[in-house]
C-alpha cells in the first residue's frame, strides 16, 4: 500500500516545487513570481537614467543652474504671465491639476508630470518629439502655451547678463548675429504673419537662431533630469520584502492594498501589468485604449501624426543641432512604422505614480477620478478607423475596483 | 526474482512513474522560452533553418539590444542573404513590434547581426524574418515569451 501512494506522493512533491505557491512567510498570499513582479515595479529596480547623446551639457551641473532658471521664468512667455513651471508645477507632481493645459490660453492636452521624464525615449502623449531638450522647444512657440517665439526667447536669453555668462560658459560665444535687429516674433510656427517674418530671413540666420535656441533646451533637459522620481510607501514596502523584514513590510501595507497588488500582478485578470511596467509603472510605448478621436473640435488621432512629426522634426537626434553621432539614436534609427502597429488614436503610456497629484487622467484629462478610469477599462469602447483597441474587457467587483485603487494609492507623494 | 528482491521491484516501479510524472509535467512547468539559449525554426517554404539569439544573452525589457541570426539552407550549409528584414509583434494584443530591427553586419558564414530591437511588455513575442535568397523568398517565424 506505501508502495502504491509513493508516486502520488512524488507527484505531489514535484507540483509544488515547479509551481509557484503562496510564500508561507510573506504577506498576502503572495507568491515568488508576485514578489519579482513587486521588485520589477519598486524604484529600487531603477537604474541610471537613459544616456542623452544628442546632448552634451545633458548632465552638466552649469547646465542644470542655468535650465532652472529658465524654467521658472515667465519673461519667456509672450506677455510674461507663464512660465514652464506654470504648467509642470513642482508642488503637483510637475502638473497643473487640470484637465487641459492652460498657458497663455487652453491647450488640447493634460500635462504629464516630469517625474522620470529622463528616462522616456518619446515626448507628449503623441510622441513627436525624441528627446527631452527638442520637447522643451515647443512651449515657448505653442499660440495657447507661452505664446511667443524663438527669435524673442533667444534675444531675452542673450540680453540677460546672468543668462549670457552661462550660455558663454557651456556653449561659448553666441554666433555672430545683430540680434537687436530680427524680427522678434518670427518663428516658423504659428499665424501667416509670423512665420513670413521667419522665413524672410537669410537660411544662415536663422541657422544661428536655431543653435542657440536648440542650445537653450538643453540646459532645460538637464534641469528636468535632475527631477528623479521620489519613493512611496510602495518602494519601502517592496524594499522591506527583498530584505526579508517581512514584519516591517506588513506595517506598510493594508489587506485591502495587497488585494489590490495580487489584482495588479494577475496577469490573466487585470492585464494592468503589460503597458504598466517597470519601476515607472508605464512601458514608454503608445498603446490604443480606445481614447482617440476623430472628428469634432476635440481631433486627436495620437501617435499616427506623432509619428510624422518626430521624423520631420529639424531638432531631432538625426537632424543639425543634435550632438549625437547617427549611430547613437538608438529610438530614431529603429522607429517602427509597422502598418500592423495600431498608430490611430495611440497614445503614450503614462507612468501610476502619484496619481493622486496628477488628476485628472489621459491624454485629454476627460476623467478626474481613478473610478472613471477603471470604468472605462470595464467596457472600453471600439473607436478609430478600424473599431479597434487593445484592451480585454476588464471584470472586476466593487471591492476588486477599491483595492486596485487602493494599491495605486501607495505611490501617491503623500501616502503616508 | 518477484520473491527475491520485492524491495527492489517496487522502488523500480516507483522510479518508473515517477520519470513518467516528470515528462508529463514538463510541459507545463518549463520555465518560458525567451532565447536566451538560442531559437531555431524551420522557414515556412522549408528553404531555411534560422537560429536566432538575443546578445548579450537575454532580451531585457525596454533596453534596445542586438540579436544574432545565423541562416542555414535546409541541407545545413550557410547561406549569405540578398535580403533580410525582421517584423512582428504580440498576436494576442493585436499590435506590432515596438521598434524596427535591422540588419547591423553580416558577420560572415551565413551569420548577422541585428539591432534594434525592443520588447516593452510581458508575454509572447512572435519574431518574423524575411529571407531572400537567390530565385527564392521565405518567411521564418520564431515566437519567444519574456516572463518576470
Amino acid at each position: 500500500m506505501p508502495c502504491r501512494l509513493a508516486p502520488l506522493f512524488f507527484l505531489v512533491i514535484l507540483l509544488s516545487t515547479f509551481t509557484s505557491p503562496a510564500r508561507a512567510d510573506l504577506p498576502g498570499n503572495l507568491t515568488e513570481r508576485d514578489l519579482r513582479i513587486l521588485q520589477s515595479l519598486s524604484l529600487s529596480a531603477l537604474g541610471p537614467a537613459r544616456a542623452s547623446p544628442s546632448n552634451r551639457v545633458a548632465d552638466d551641473k552649469r547646465a542644470v543652474k542655468m535650465g532652472k532658471a529658465l524654467f521658472f521664468d515667465t519673461a519667456l512667455s509672450v506677455d510674461g504671465s507663464v512660465s514652464c513651471a506654470s504648467c509642470h508645477e513642482p508642488d503637483r507632481a510637475f502638473t497643473d491639476g487640470k484637465s487641459l493645459a492652460e498657458g497663455v490660453a487652453i491647450t488640447a492636452r493634460n500635462t504629464p508630470t516630469l517625474y522620470g521624464a529622463a528616462y522616456l525615449d518619446w515626448f507628449y502623449w503623441d510622441g513627436r518629439r525624441d528627446s527631452l531638450w527638442s520637447q522643451a522647444l515647443i512651449p515657448f512657440e505653442a499660440p495657447s502655451e507661452m505664446g511667443a517665439s524663438r527669435v524673442a526667447v533667444v534675444q531675452r536669453v542673450l540680453a540677460d547678463p546672468d543668462y549670457k555668462k552661462d550660455y558663454r560658459t557651456l556653449f561659448g560665444a553666441p554666433p555672430e548675429l545683430d540680434w537687436n535687429s530680427l524680427p522678434d516674433q518670427a518663428t516658423p510656427i504659428g499665424v501667416t504673419a509670423r512665420q513670413n517674418a521667419w522665413y524672410r530671413l537669410p537660411r544662415l540666420a536663422q541657422q544661428k537662431i536655431n543653435r542657440v535656441f536648440a542650445n537653450i533646451g538643453k540646459t532645460l533637459e538637464a534641469y528636468q533630469r535632475t527631477l528623479h522620481p521620489p519613493e512611496t510607501r510602495f518602494d519601502r514596502f517592496v524594499d522591506a520584502l527583498t530584505e526579508g523584514q517581512i514584519e516591517r513590510a506588513n506595517k506598510l501595507v493594508s489587506e485591502e492594498e495587497l488585494i489590490g497588488i495580487k489584482l495588479y500582478t494577475d496577469t490573466e485578470r487585470t492585464q494592468c501589468l503589460q503597458c504598466h511596467n517597470g519601476p515607472l509603472l508605464s512601458n514608454g510605448g503608445f498603446h490604443n485604449i480606445g481614447t482617440g478621436r476623430f472628428s469634432g473640435e476635440s481631433m486627436d488621432f495620437g501617435r499616427v501624426f506623432g509619428l510624422q512629426a518626430v521624423l520631420m522634426d529639424e531638432f531631432n537626434c538625426l537632424g543639425d543641432y543634435s550632438d549625437a553621432a547617427l549611430e547613437q539614436c538608438d529610438a530614431l534609427n529603429h522607429v517602427s512604422q509597422d502598418a500592423h502597429q495600431s498608430l490611430h488614436g495611440s497614445f503614450k503610456t503614462p507612468t501610476l505614480r502619484y496619481l493622486e497629484d496628477t488628476a485628472p487622467y489621459f491624454h485629454d484629462g476627460r476623467f478626474k477620478t481613478l473610478e472613471e478610469v477603471i470604468e472605462h477599462y470595464q467596457s472600453p469602447p471600439d473607436v478609430g478607423p478600424n473599431k479597434v483597441n487593445e484592451l480585454r474587457v476588464l471584470r472586476l467587483t466593487e471591492e476588486e475596483k477599491d483595492a486596485i485603487i487602493s494599491f495605486l494609492n501607495m505611490m501617491n507623494l503623500t501616502s503616508p | 526474482m518477484r520473491k527475491k528482491y520485492p524491495v527492489a521491484i517496487a522502488g523500480l516501479r516507483v522510479f518508473k512513474r515517477l520519470c513518467l510524472a516528470i515528462v508529463l509535467l514538463l510541459p507545463v512547468t518549463t520555465v518560458a522560452n525567451d532565447c536566451s539559449k538560442g531559437c531555431k525554426a524551420m522557414s515556412r517554404g522549408g528553404h531555411f533553418q534560422v537560429i536566432a539569439r538575443p546578445v548579450p544573452d537575454k532580451p531585457l525589457l525596454s533596453e534596445y539590444h542586438d540579436w544574432t541570426l545565423e541562416v542555414r539552407a535546409a541541407n545545413g550549409t550557410p547561406v549569405k542573404l540578398l535580403g533580410l528584414s525582421v517584423s512582428g509583434g504580440m498576436a494576442g494584443h493585436g499590435h506590432g513590434l515596438p521598434s524596427q530591427p535591422r540588419v547591423a553586419k553580416y558577420l560572415g558564414n551565413g551569420r548577422y547581426r541585428l539591432s534594434g530591437f525592443l520588447f516593452n511588455m510581458h508575454g509572447e513575442w512572435t519574431l518574423r524574418f524575411h529571407l531572400a535568397g537567390r530565385n527564392l523568398e521565405d518567411v521564418a517565424d520564431l515566437k519567444l515569451t519574456l516572463d518576470y
